[in-house]
């Protein structure tokens, strides 16, 4: 009885400990809100007011938003907390912050489950809980942060069924199933496959009815699938995926058959099978490689994580891990058992498929692993420190040694997090959020407010953003056009983005009786004339460091 | 006398057979051209002659059979297992790395072939032989002084690195395309490294690759540039050895039957044709600055010119170590500073050697210029004036 309360309450903590790192100062750090995140955010409010997104359609299931159409799972969810909080920073990104805080306790009971050692469950949710990766994306207000949830809670419900064969179980895990199909397109990849295993799993328990009902579920995401194929699926393909004229596989290939004089042998040889045979298999043995499992670099784009997965110190422990899961999966008698450890390792192997798929090893991408890592070095550690039957003093020695490591290693990418992240506020548009934060204070003292694009490409969502702006009225008002599928806003309300503010545009303000507020890159200020410059007061709005560069802002005088 | 039993000597006809095999395409032409450290070698030799100088590679591609033969004795005698012993010899042969540095004729091979006498010698002074060599390999690098672990480790047992990258820090030695070995070599690399640590009998195995791996692993950890094959030869031949010891329990097990066995032949095949391809077909266009092509062009021409004075631009100069070496007592090279190339070069008479960026001094334009020494690519590097 004592045992299980310390436990239980061991668990808490992590749980605590967890939540406590995902939702402190999640304001301000990381130090400002990308375009897509502010998209989500008043999509979100949209949804909370009017029931309708930033187009006036109602209720949808794919936002169109920029013309990138977004999944709409994440967006529906924060519109609850944004009904509740109102449309701010924290109310966007706490939904995050919870789902992350969940995940930690899905993972503590898959490998309870898989395992059966509390002791493995419990280093599996410390792990994650202190999971760089897991830390990272808890903390922005993105769609991504869902993902790991979904797919978690997915597992755990699978397993729960392949053990108790309830109807309820197997719902729950669809539940959460089609969250991942409508949350990420991460989880639109990963759903089939886990989709495939639940109808294997039914299929096994013999159960007709549970067999149908996911069948008819297979067939409805497969028909979404293809409606939503013709939207935004294929375009997003073409622009991220590695299949086309222009992407580097077939510039290779073109490549070596020119130096090779275009022979038939050498089109025999390096051709499209070929090259992404080796292509495929270089980008999924690469999310097993220690480069990109533990190495860090500074913050270099929103979205994209710059510490690896796992620690260096975990990195053994994941390899054994992974080596002592298929001894077991190939030792284990009991059926039950021996298709938890399999869907384990399906769901190990599974998870690359989205990253190898697409151009650029962008880190969120292999956000479907998340979890599989802490396991797997929660089985590490437990199968090297914890399975020995004479624990000899040198083991405790080696265990703590380990453990004092990993504190530090933890310690420090805290550290880093909590204290070094403000410095990079510029990678997540912190300039941006400034513009828009101003504008939303001095809104009621200028008639127009005009933002040029050579600052940033998307200045309008920010500015609806921190305006809260009214979502039937921005509807009525925005002025836009769509060029290559991508909408271009150019106005809505008293705000206008022009591509370039110079004296040319300023001549077309005419009425100087209007007041006007106008943002402007360096390089256009240093462009304007002197009678310009005496038509308007100016000052320097703010300095970047990185490249150098002011925005200045200039009123009528 | 001891009577020579014919099966024992099959062995070394199948590895010597598969070195000349996979060497059947080019023996010596591949690189087309020749290094800066080739030259020093073939100084070293006193060899004049371009021909030679290319024949002179025979002995960097002896010594890497050699080297197969001491790998194959070695683990024959300490393991007295034929087949585990061919396999290690021809995945050594095999490896794209070893593969593209035993076409060089650098210092290369022959350190790779002391470093594999550790196999040979028996177990107490291998030992001692292994430390000793380590620490004349660490000061002939200069490796013992550099701190980074970190990055070092987790570049070192990156299987994408390994497998797929290769080595990006002297890529003038690589295989495009490929990585330090061959992609089917992956599973079977896991597959040797289970049997290794789980398998029966072996544990000799384990003495003999294990202080190798170490000491290997060790000289990487103080490298500044741990991709380099030329600073990782231990830690490469250590793996190399795993593979060896997967592609014997692949071929030793009951459980795989013929047809399996066969498929796995046909897969080392067309891996093995594919790596040759891009060797001898692209190895010189991916390097093509690296190797010298143009400057081979140029004593290829100057031999069959009756002229015997050369002005050659200081951006030039580089070509001066090549017509040092081979067009000694031939012609005469002046260099000229970049104020007097507008004098001398407009002068039809004379005979001037100069980069792009300086035909604009003497008024002309890559078009106007009839003589052009190119990179294997086919990107111009030396005009004649």
């Amino acid at each position: 009885m004592t045992k299980i309360k310390t436990v239980n309450l061991l668990l808490c903590t992590i749980l605590l400990f967890a939540f406590l790192i995902r939702a402190f100062k999640i304001e301000t750090i990381p130090g400002g809100i990308d375009w897509d995140e502010a998209s989500f955010g008043y999509n979100a409010y949209s949804i909370a007011q009017t029931g309708m997104d930033e187009w006036g359609k109602f209720l949808p299931l794919s936002f169109q938003a920029f013309g990138d159409f977004k999944l709409p799972a994440f967006i529906y969810i924060t519109s609850f907390f944004i009904r509740i909080f109102g449309l701010t920073v924290f109310s966007l990104r706490i939904v995050s912050a919870l789902a992350g805080t969940l995940t930690v306790f899905f993972v503590y009971s898959i490998a309870l489950i898989v395992f059966k050692d509390k002791r493995t469950a419990l280093l599996s949710a410390l792990f994650l809980a202190l999971s760089p990766y897991g830390i990272f994306y808890s903390r922005l207000g993105l769609d991504i942060s869902c993902i790991g949830m979904f797919i978690a809670g997915t597992v755990l419900y699978e397993l729960k069924y392949i053990k108790d064969e309830k109807m309820l179980n197997l719902s729950i895990s669809l539940l959460f199933l089609i969250c991942c199909f409508f949350t990420y397109n991460v989880g639109r990849i990963l759903a089939p496959f886990f989709l495939i295993s639940i109808i294997a799993v039914s299929l096994h328990k013999k159960n007709t009815v549970h067999t149908v009902t996911v069948i008819l579920l297979m067939i409805f995401m497969f028909g979404v699938g293809v409606y939503q194929l013709k939207n935004s699926y294929q375009s997003r393909m073409k622009y991220v995926g590695i299949f086309g004229t222009d992407k580097s596989m077939v510039l290779n290939i073109n490549s070596l058959r020119y130096e090779d004089h275009n022979t038939f042998m050498s089109k025999l040889i390096h051709n499209k099978i070929v090259l992404l045979a080796t292509t495929l298999t270089q980008k999924y043995v690469e999310h097993f490689s220690s480069n990109f499992l533990s190495s860090s670099n500074p913050p270099s784009a929103v979205q994209v994580s710059f510490h690896g997965p796992l620690f260096l110190i975990q990195l053994l422990f994941y390899y054994v891990g992974i080596v002592y899961l298929i001894a077991t999966f190939l030792k284990e008698k009991n059926t039950t058992n021996k298709i938890s450890f399999a869907l384990l390792l399906f769901w190990m192997i599974i998870s690359p498929f989205p990253s190898i798929i697409t151009e650029g090893g962008i880190s969120r991408r292999y956000i479907g692993a998340l979890g599989t890592w802490e396991i797997l070095c929660a089985f590490g550690v437990s199968t090297v420190f914890f399975t020995r039957k004479n624990r000899r003093y040198i083991w405790n020695t080696l265990f703590m040694v380990c453990a004092l490591c990993y504190g530090g290693f933890a310690f420090q990418y805290l550290n880093f997090y909590f204290t070094k992240m403000p410095d990079f506020a510029y990678v997540y548009f912190k300039r941006q959020n400034d513009i828009a934060k101003y504008t939303a204070q001095e809104y009621a003292n200028f008639d127009t407010i005009h933002v040029s694009r050579q600052i940033t490409g998307e200045p309008h969502i920010f500015i609806l953003f921190f305006l809260r702006f009214s979502p039937q009225k921005y509807i009525q008002t925005k002025n836009y056009t769509i060029e290559n599928d991508w909408v271009l806003i150019h106005g809505f309300d008293k705000t206008h983005y022009p591509y370039i503010i110079d004296s040319k545009y300023l001549t077309t303000l005419k009425d100087d009786k209007k007041k006007s507020m106008m943002f402007l890159s360096e390089k256009e200020f240093m462009n304007l004339s002197q009678n310009d410059m005496n038509r308007f007061s100016y000052r320097k709005f703010d300095f970047s460091t990185v490249d150098n560069t002011s925005v200045y802002l200039i009123t009528n005088k | 006398m001891k009577k020579i039993n014919i099966k024992q000597l099959l062995p070394l006809f199948f590895i010597a057979t598969v070195f000349f095999i996979s060497r059947s395409f080019n023996m010596v032409h591949i690189p087309g051209g020749i290094s800066t450290e080739e030259l020093k070698i073939i100084s070293f030799l006193n060899i004049h002659e371009i021909v030679y100088a290319y024949y002179a590679r025979l002995i960097p591609a002896f010594v890497f059979l050699l080297t197969s033969y001491i790998l194959y004795f070695g683990f024959l005698t300490k393991t007295n297992n034929r087949l585990l012993s061919i396999c290690i010899a021809l995945v050594f042969i095999l490896s794209p790395w070893s593969f593209a540095i035993s076409h060089t004729l650098t210092i290369q091979m022959p350190i790779i072939f002391l470093a594999c006498l550790y196999f040979l010698l028996p177990s107490p002074i291998s030992y001692w032989y292994l430390a000793i060599y380590s620490i004349a390999f660490a000061a002939y690098y200069h490796v013992v002084a550099y701190s980074d672990f970190t990055s070092n480790i987790i570049a070192l047992v990156d299987l994408k690195n390994l497998f797929f990258t290769g080595d990006y820090a002297s890529f003038y030695l690589k295989i495009p395309f490929v990585g330090f070995f061959s992609f089917v070599d992956l599973p079977v690399f896991i597959i040797g490294l289970y049997a290794l640590f789980t398998g029966n009998k072996m544990k000799k195995l384990q003495e003999i690759i294990i202080p190798f791996f170490c000491m290997g692993t060790i000289l990487v950890f103080f490298n500044n540039l741990p991709n380099a094959t030329y600073k990782t030869q231990f830690f490469l031949l250590s793996i190399g050895i795993v593979i060896g010891i997967g592609y014997y329990v692949l071929f030793s097990s009951y459980l795989i039957n013929k047809y399996i066995r066969t498929i796995i032949l046909i897969l080392i095949a067309c891996n093995l044709f594919y790596n040759l391809e891009l060797y001898y077909h692209h190895f010189d266009y991916k390097n093509s600055t690296e190797w010298g092509y143009s400057k081979i062009q140029f004593i290829h021409y100057a031999k069959k010119q009756e002229i015997n004075t050369f002005y050659i631009t200081q951006d030039s100069a580089d070509l001066l170590q090549y017509t040092d070496l081979f067009l000694v007592p031939k012609l005469k090279f002046i260099i000229i500073s970049k104020d007097k190339i507008p004098t001398l070069c407009k002068n039809k008479y004379n005979r001037c050697i100069l980069k792009e960026h300086e035909l604009g001094l003497v008024g002309k334009s890559k078009d106007d210029i009839q003589t052009v020494f190119y990179h294997a690519n086919g990107l111009p590097d030396y005009f004649l004036l």
